[in-house]
């Protein structure tokens, strides 16, 4: 690395010395944006972040495929906090007590259902089998499936899209959908988002009160873990 | 993670310094989504040709998911009081 020093523009273009500041530029820029607009679901920090990579890379005409190479510890440090994420679901494993049977029956029904009802309306509407693919992880945060939708031969860019895209969904729906079905419990509100919406969700329902955050988070570990498993079986014994 | 998992129910969560390291790495986890999210670029004919399909998936199917979660939720949360 110490010896990798770039000799000509295109060298630079496509080195870790832009691409590593760029990503964390855009991120930081992520950050303001989110923060300008007072939380607002739509501009998560990481979608502006997205964007505004997209249309560097875009404008410098530099292949996606050699910005990635030059972010490729980044993406490897991905893997590394997918581990670390076991340390919030420690953390709010003794709100689970309580209410271990509905939670854990809730969520082997809806883990299934969260993938299915996704592929079963993709897969009615046409698409291809590697869309589909990339769609049955969407609602487990996004290094779980971007590394379910590999194994199971989707893309896992279009995962991470799709799952950001979910989590939104999620986040923005929640209140007018709670107050529909007159449901006013934080822990029954806290575990859908966190089963359904991820960490997008989560963030959300730390807005709504602690014990609405804590319980979506811990939801949410659990769906991770959960798909994460069984997801690979389940599309192993249908191809 | 599993075995992180394991871990730090055995340890209780005492080892202070691995969970400050795992904390500040989770901080910026949203960051390290950007590599593999800018990669959607490369998949612009799907989006095009599946457009309607990947959208309507899902917004529906993540909707009908939700309200069939809380429903069991509220549901089984009842019959246990």
């Amino acid at each position: 690395m110490l010896e990798y020093i770039p000799q000509t523009l295109t060298d630079f273009m496509v080195s870790p010395f832009l691409g590593i500041p760029l990503t964390i530029i855009a991120y930081q820029l992520g950050i303001l944006v989110y923060s300008w607009s007072r939380g607002n679901t739509l501009l998560q920090p990481v979608v502006t972040g997205i964007l505004f990579v997209m249309i560097s890379i875009t404008l410098l005409k530099i292949p996606y495929s050699r910005y990635f190479e030059s972010v490729e510890i980044i993406h490897f440090l991905l893997s590394t906090a997918t581990v670390a994420l076991a340390i919030p679901l420690y953390k709010n494993l003794h709100h689970i007590r309580d209410n271990i049977r509905p939670i854990l029956l809730t969520l082997i029904i809806s883990g299934i259902l969260a993938s299915a009802s996704a592929v079963a309306i993709a897969w009615s509407l046409g698409a291809s089998t590697e869309v589909m693919l990339s769609l049955a992880p969407k609602s487990i945060t996004t290094p779980f499936a971007i590394s379910v939708a590999e194994s199971i031969g989707g893309y896992s860019s279009l995962a991470a899209g799709f799952v950001i895209f979910t989590g939104i969904v999620v986040a923005v729906s929640a209140t007018p959908i709670f107050k529909w079905l007159n449901i006013s419990d934080p822990i029954i509100q806290g575990s859908a988002m966190g089963m359904i919406g991820h960490g997008i969700a989560t963030a959300r329902a730390l807005e709504l009160s602690n014990k609405t955050g804590a319980f979506s988070a811990l939801s949410m570990g659990l769906m991770g873990l959960y798909t994460s498993i069984f997801l690979p079986y389940f599309v192993r014994f249908f191809s | 993670m599993v075995l992180f998992f394991t871990y730090l129910c055995l340890t209780g969560g005492s080892n202070t310094k691995l969970v400050e390291t795992g904390n500040r790495l989770l901080k910026y986890l949203p960051l390290l989504f950007i590599p593999a999210g800018v990669g959607i670029i490369t998949y612009t004919n799907e989006l095009k040709t599946q457009g309607a399909a990947i959208i309507a998936s899902l917004t529906l199917g993540t909707l009908i998911a939700f309200i069939v979660t809380l429903l069991i939720l509220k549901k089984s949360t009842h019959k246990d009081a």
